[in-house]
This record gives structure tokens, sequence and C-alpha cells, in this order.
């Protein structure tokens, strides 16, 4: 009996490993290929090679890209972050009428369809006249990454002591000066990690910004593009420079979003 | 509306007879709850004064529409004999020892000490002067640069306290301060808390659910029950003569017998009670007559006890020992009346000793003889 | 207690409160209700013009290649659901009851990271892997198999949602396992059931609500995902995205397009309503 029950939890670990090995191997194949000196990469590999790395960083396309990207995740970062914050202090400190229909207001975009919202924002953003610009990317992104920032910054919030802003009026601060001096200062570390977080998501997001950016691509806007015509390892080259990027400000996230707070990843 | 600090201070010179805190026909609602009802309550300056009752009395909201974290639905707060209802908890200068301490944990000992400085608009070095002065009389100077989760309990209501105090405020309120510190930690803070109120000469609201707390320290305590305030007095006075049936039942080691009153003479009033008669005191104004139903309370500690029956006793009943509890010298005996009612006594191990009590006598299940005086019998207002 | 010290709006409370509404009503709700509005518009001579015309539902409708389009994706969207919440759920089943708090939180931590990293490029290196002469074709041929067409097919298809979708999915599935309260567990096998009995008559309807949740949220993203049918599933007959793309794209047809995404909207609707509503029904 005991025997069978160890049996199966060996067989439940190495199933386990088996689904991390199927979610990681596009990434870590994508990672090896960028070195592959084939065309068409596949098993054996070729030689190593840099020139895929040569390829894109010669090719100005590549960098107008990156410029492009940054200036969107950066200011989606910001602008997202911003607006989560409003709202999960909002939902922390205040009880009101129709809040529940605040909230979903605040949290459902990421439950629409990339797509959709896509297509919604390319029609929206040429009737109101402003289509095809690099910021509209910036105002569509937004929508879509308040929530994660909201979220993060909330269960943030969800720790500090009801007291601790009322501590502070007490001792003569204002409420803006309570803001300033005691809930931003604790808010911090998922500030950073919402802040990273939602430049993430922007900088990998490519259906609405293939929509709505006209003929300011972005990275991701470029992969699909390119995708679309023939094979090429560029991808790769480019693909390990993006996941380098997004999983650099997740990791960033993460050590901030557990700092000082270990029970907060689950 | 926002009057300086400066000002404030000018007017409690000004108006010295007025008393420092005054709370007329206070009613705070929650909804359709109500928190607090019609309180009315006046603390001098200087006073240490303690809120007590079980928890939902409205104690804790007393404390919280003075810091002016809640605003009253109806009534008026002076403080210094200025309207203070609609001032912003930040206008008043009437810092808070909070249960949870609520200090910053993103700031040090020494930046949460010079918070309230800081907002003040102090410049950097009185704040860091004033703020290391109260480490000192606080005797936690050494910390100045810790981080707030490297103290004790202790040593972090010390910085509570340093806290609060470091503005000179008129008045500080205290949220059970204590409630999170172990016993004898509890004691020591007692023992600050008392000494530093009567040096700095200010007043304390103190709020607790603690007898021997607000006891210890209090010049006067509130009784608070279901948002009404029972009854206001020196602890002696509500220990002694609780004004309500609820007070007799909170302050604890009493026992509450009832019955009617059976006969009257010029001195003394005889009440058939559920054990018996009981002689009591006659009060001088009286309204009493022949029936009337009356409560009696009979502190633990005013009751005696003998292995024997004894002659020329106001009141003397046999029981028999259910239970009995050491807490230091003194013993807490719970013992039962032959018509069974649960009476409790309080004595010291000292006396047990004089009277020839043992453990073997009350195992055995000897009889006891517990009496006490008619004048420490305390009739219940009707 | 959340009540501060002033009832009512001012404007510090505004500050906080109001931009997220303004932002969402602006550039969410907006663009949302102009779709709708825009599957009454007209196309005339390649420029969209306001109208208020059923011509477009007509015209999406009537077409055959419309409802194989849609029955297709609810299909796919339906079994990639099934797939990944099963898939899922053994994983999910260790991490919640057979690892470590620790080792759990490090697995999370991990199954995070896929979710913020590029979908594309992990789909370009599935095709790479699946290709005929790829990867895997050629380890296969090494002992004498294939080569076996894994590319534009249902199978390639479903290795496009597996990456989207199975990191949430175990992820959903692993935070509401590990909430089931371990007592009631523990009274199952002391009244002698065993493993499987456990988990289908305690575990999984304590768990019901986050696998329902999780389920949903799979299929929305597959409903919606037009990567995998596209490059790995060879588009062809296109999948409701892939129609959305075809049509704005190429046709500038707009209108028809918001049909198409206004019946998405739609079913997605129906569907996260109908299973929040199985997953709260009481027995």
């Amino acid at each position: 009996m005991k025997n069978t029950g160890r049996l199966l939890t060996v067989i439940l670990i190495g199933y386990l490993v088996f689904i991390f090995i199927f979610i990681f191997t596009p990434i870590i194949t994508s990672i090896i290929f960028s070195f592959n000196s084939d065309r068409f990469p596949t098993i054996p590999l070729g030689s190593f090679t840099l020139k895929w790395y040569e390829l894109i960083y010669n090719d100005p396309d590549v960098w107008e890209a990156a410029k492009n990207s940054l200036i969107v995740s950066v200011s989606v970062g910001i602008l997202s972050t911003i607006i989560g914050f409003c709202t999960a202090y909002t939902d922390f400190r205040y009880e009101f009428r129709f809040k529940n229909m605040y909230l979903a207001l605040a949290l459902l975009p990421p439950t629409v369809p990339l797509i959709i919202l896509a297509l919604a924002m390319l029609a929206w953003f040429s009737k109101i006249g402003v289509s095809g610009q690099l910021w509209t990317i910036v105002l569509a992104h937004t929508v879509l990454c308040a929530p994660f920032a909201m979220a993060v910054i909330r269960l943030r919030l969800q720790q500090m002591d009801a007291d601790l802003e009322s501590a502070a009026w007490n001792l003569g601060a204002s409420e803006w000066l309570a803001m300033k001096e005691v809930v931003i200062p604790f808010a911090l570390p998922s500030i950073v990690s919402a802040m990273c977080l939602t430049m993430a998501v922007s900088f990998d997001e490519f259906a609405v910004a293939w929509f709505v950016s006209g003929l300011n691509k972005t990275i991701p806007v470029m992969i699909l593009e390119i995708l679309q015509g023939n094979i090429d390892p560029q991808i790769n080259a480019i693909g390990t420079f993006v996941f380098f990027t997004s999983m650099t400000l997740v990791i960033i996230a993460q050590l901030f979003f557990t700092f000082r707070s270990p029970k907060a990843t689950l | 509306m926002g009057q300086t600090k400066d000002e404030t201070r000018k007017n409690t010179g000004d108006m010295s007879q007025e008393p420092q805190i005054v709370f007329q026909n206070v009613v705070k609602y929650f909804g359709n709850t109500t928190a607090v009802e019609k309180m009315n309550l006046t603390v001098k300056k200087g006073e240490f004064i303690a809120i007590m009752g079980s928890s939902g009395c409205g104690k804790t909201t007393t404390l919280r529409m003075l810091a002016g974290m809640e605003t009253p639905s109806e009534g008026e707060i002076r403080l210094n004999g200025q309207r203070i209802n609609e001032l912003k908890p930040s206008e008043r200068n009437t810092p808070m020892v909070w249960q949870s301490l609520a200090l910053f944990p993103f700031l040090n000992v020494i930046q949460n000490v010079e918070f309230g400085l800081k907002m003040r608009g102090i410049g950097t070095e009185e704040r860091r002067r004033r703020s290391l002065e109260w480490l000192s009389r606080m005797a936690i100077e050494e910390f100045a640069e810790r981080s707030i989760d490297q103290l004790s309990g202790g040593q972090r209501q010390r910085v509570a306290l340093a806290r609060a105090l470091v503005t000179e405020p008129p008045v500080l309120l205290l949220d059970e301060p204590l409630s999170a510190l172990d016993a004898n930690l509890v004691v020591r803070m007692q023992g600050v808390l008392s000494r530093l109120q009567k040096e700095l000469g200010i007043t304390f609201v103190y709020v607790t659910h603690s007898q021997s707390e607000a006891f210890a320290m209090a010049d006067r305590v509130v009784i608070m029950s279901k948002g009404v305030v029972e009854q206001v007095g020196s602890p002696q006075e509500v220990y002694r003569k609780p004004a309500s049936r609820f007070v007799a039942n909170f302050v604890g080691s009493n026992n509450i017998l009832n019955g009617d009153v059976s006969a009257i003479d010029t001195s003394s009033v005889i009440i058939e009670t559920e054990i018996g008669a009981v002689r009591a005191n006659l009060p001088t104004d009286h309204e009493y007559s022949m029936g009337v139903h009356l409560g009696l309370v009979i502190s633990a500690d005013a009751m005696d006890l003998s292995m024997t029956e004894e002659q020329s006793k106001d009141n003397q009943f046999r029981c028999r020992l259910v239970s009995e509890s050491f807490v230091g010298a003194m013993v807490t005996m719970l013992v039962e009346t032959d018509s069974g009612i649960e009476l409790k006594i309080q004595l010291f191990q000292k006396e047990l000793d004089q009277i020839g009590f043992s453990e073997n006598t009350s195992s055995s299940g000897t009889f006891l003889w517990v009496s006490w005086s008619k004048s420490s019998v305390y009739i219940l207002p009707q | 207690m959340k009540t501060g010290a002033q009832k009512g709006l001012d404007g510090y409370a505004l500050t906080w409160r109001l931009p997220v509404i303004f932002w969402q009503l602006f550039f969410f709700v907006g663009p949302l209700l102009f779709t709708i509005a825009m599957t009454f518009f007209l196309v005339k001579n390649y420029r969209m013009t306001e109208a208020f015309e059923m011509k477009n539902w007509v015209k999406m409708m009537g077409k055959g290649y419309f409802w194989d389009s849609y029955f297709l994706t609810v299909g796919l969207a339906s079994l990639s659901t099934v797939t990944a919440t099963c898939l899922a759920f053994p994983a999910a089943y260790t991490l919640a009851f057979k690892v470590s708090d620790n080792a759990r939180r490090w697995a999370v931590f991990f199954l995070i990271i896929p979710f913020f990293t590029s979908y594309l490029v992990r789909t370009f290196s599935w095709y790479v892997i699946l290709a005929e002469s790829g990867v895997i074709n050629n380890m296969l041929s090494w002992i004498g198999f294939g080569p076996y067409t894994m590319l534009n097919t249902k199978f390639g298809t479903m290795v496009g949602y597996m990456t989207l979708t199975l990191p949430l999915v175990v992820i959903l599935q692993t935070l509401s396992l590990a909430n089931v309260d371990r007592r009631l567990i523990e009274a199952a096998q002391n009244l002698g059931a065993n493993g499987i009995w456990t988990i289908v008559k305690v575990i999984i309807p304590s768990a019901k609500v986050g696998l329902i949740i999780g389920a949903v949220f799979c299929f929305i993203l597959s409903f919606g995902d037009f990567v995998a049918p596209y490059y790995l599933g060879g588009s062809k007959p296109p999948t409701l995205p892939i129609m959305i793309i075809d049509t704005t794209k190429s046709g500038q047809q707009w209108p028809r397009a918001a049909v198409v995404a206004v019946v998405m909207m739609v079913t997605l609707m129906v569907v996260a309503f109908a299973s929040i509503k199985f997953a709260y029904r009481k027995k």
C-alpha cells in the first residue's frame, strides 16, 4: 500500500516535469537555435554562430522597432501603474454604491479577446481621428495593463495595517501628505512590480499593436510580419532578446512582489 | 477651520475653567446601528481617564471621534473649549497610541518618532533633537536607527509612545495599547504610563477592556455598555458603589443577590434573598418599603471565612467549597450555600492559615462559614 | 474599518476614483460599443459610412463558411479547454498535495514567466520543432519512424493552444486545489475512501469554482487566439479570429469583421455566464 503510494507520487512528479518541459521547450529551443548556423534549424545542430545577432544588429528596422517598443512599454508601464494604483487604493479605502460595477469596469479588459479589442480600437481610433500613431498603442495597451497593475498593488495594500493611514493623519498629516509619506512608501515594492509586469505585457503584445500601429511597428509586430513570410532564424535572435527582456522584467517584478511579503506569491 | 497649535494653546490659558474635553449629547450611528448613544462626559486637564467595556460597547468609537477618525452624528465634542466635530484628524493635536501600534514599517525608529514633527513642518535638526530626547526619555535611544521589526514588543510600545508624545500634545489617546503584551510587560508598562502621565501633566484617555489596567492607572473610569455610559467615577466608586447591575457584573469580583425587603428598623434593612435573609445598613435617604425588590452587591474581598459558626455576625451562611485558585498571595474561592447559590470569596493566604483552613479540610467536604458585615452590603440603585 | 474621516466625495477621493472610470469608458467601453454600432454601418466605394442597416448581419449569417468557421472555432476552443483541463489536473494535483510549499511557490513562479513572454516566438519554436523535417521528425527517423505531419493539423493547433493556456490553467487549478480544506480529505480517507474516490468525491467538488474558472479562461484565450490556428493549424478553414483579420486587413470590410467580433463576444458571454452559474450552483 505504502509502496504504491510512493510509486504514484513518483509518477505524478514525473508527469509534472513533463508538463514543465512542454512549457519551456519552445523557450529553450528558440534560444539554442538563435546560435545555430542552419537556415532551417533541426537536429543535429549546425555550428555555433552569432550571424543572426549580427544580422538584426545591423538592421535599422529592428532598431526602429526596438525603439518603438521601448517607448510604448515604458509609457504603458507608467500610465497603467498610475491608473492601477488609483483603482487599488480606491478599492482598499472606500466603500460606495456601485462599487461592484466600478471594479468590473476596472478589471474586465483582460477577459476580452485581444483580436476583438484590436478591431474595436482600430475602428474607434480612426473614428476619433487618431489612428496610425505610435501613442495610440499606448492608449490601447494601458486599457489592457491597468487591471494587472491594479491586482498587484491591491494585494500589497491588503497587507497594510488599516490603521497606518489613520495614524499618519493622527500625527498631523493631511490626506495628501499621508498618501505621499505612508501609502506610497508602503506600496512601493508593488508599484515597481506592477510597472515591470505591465511593461512586460505591453512589450509582448502583438494583436492590438498590429492593428492600431499603422506604420510604427513594435518588435512583436515585426516578428508577426516575419512569421508571415518565410522561415527566418532571425526570429530566434529577436525572440531571445525579447525573452530576456520580458523575463528580466518579470523576475524583477516577482522579486519586488515577494519583497517583505513572502506570503504574497501564494 | 484650521487653528494653529499656538492659538489652541492660548485658548487653554484663557478658558482654564472649561474642562479639557467635553462630550455633549454625542451620538454616533453606523447605518442603522447606534455605536454611541447620548454621551455626556467631561474630562479635566491632566486627568487619566479610562474608558472600559467589552468589545462593541462604543469605547473605541468614542476614542476615534476624539481623534477625528469618526464624526459624531449628533451632539458636540469640545477640546479646550473649541468645537472639534468638523476638524480633520490632522487639524487636532490628539495623537493616539494604537492597539496595533501602527508604526510605519518602512521607517526606522527615529523616523517614526520624527513623523509628527515632520508633518508640522519642523526643520530637520530640531526634529532630530526632539525625537532623540524622547527616545532617551523612553530609554530606547540606542535603537534609534533600528528598523521596527528588529524591536521587541515592549520596545515598539515605547516607540509608539514617543511618536505620539513628541509633539507635546495636550491630550494623549490610547487604544488598548497593552493588549498585545505578555502579563509581566503589561505591569511594567502600566508603571511607565502612570509615571509619564504624572510627569507630563497632560490628559490621558485610555480605552481598554481590562479592569486591572483601568483600575491600576486611571483617576476616573467610564464604564460603557452597548453605546451607553453606565457609570463614571473613581475606581473606588465603581468598585464599591456600582451604579447599575451591569457595572456590578462587569467589575467582576462581586457577588450579586436579589430579594425583597422583609423588615426595616432604624439602622438596618433585611432582605429575603435566594440564600436567605441578608442584613444591610439602611441608607439615610432610603425610600424602601416592605416587599420592595432590591439588588445587593457584596464584593468578594469583603467576605470572611471561618471553620465554625460564630456569634454576633451580621450575616453568616453555611457553605461547601467548590473550587479555589491561587494568584500570588490571594486566594479566590468559589463556595456553594445550602440553597445552592455560588458565592465568590477573596482572601489572603495568610488569613486562611489563621483560621486553620488547609487542603485536607477542604477536600473532605467539611462545612465552611461565610460571613460579612452589614456595612459591606451595597444596595444597587433601583 | 473603511470609514475615513470624511464622508461623501471630496477632491481627494475623486482623484483616485476617476482615472480608471474615464480611461476605461473612453478607451474600452467606447471602442466596444462602437464595434457594435459598426455592425450596422455600410461600406461604399471602400469607405465606411455610418448607417443603420442589417446588411452585414444578413450577409454574414447567410454564409455557410461563416457557420463552418463558427463551429470550428467553438469546437477547437472546447477541445482545447478539455485538453488543458485534463492535462493540467494531475500537475496541479501534484503541486497542491505532493510537494512542499516552497517547491509550489517556485513552480508557480516559473509558470508565471511564460505568461509574460512572447507567445509569437514560442509559436515559431513549435513551428520549427513540429515541421516535416523538424526536430521531432528527425529524432523519430533515427529510430525508424515518421515523418509525421504535425503542422497544419488540429494537433498543431492544440500544441499552440496549450502553449498559450496551459501555464495559466495549471496555476489556477493549483491555487484552488491548495485551498481545499485538508481536513475534508483526511476525513474522506479515514472513512475508507481510496485515492481516486477522494479526488472525485471530495477534492474536485471542493475546488470546483477554481477549476471552472481555469477552464473558462482557457476557453476565452483559445477562442480568441489567431496565432495557433494560423501558424500551426494551417488556417484552413479559418477560425473566427482569422476571419476578423482577413476581413479587416485585406478586405477593408470593418463592419463585417465587427459582426464576427460581436458574435464572438456574445458566445463568450454565454459561455462565461453559464459556467459561473454552473460553478456556483447548489447541489
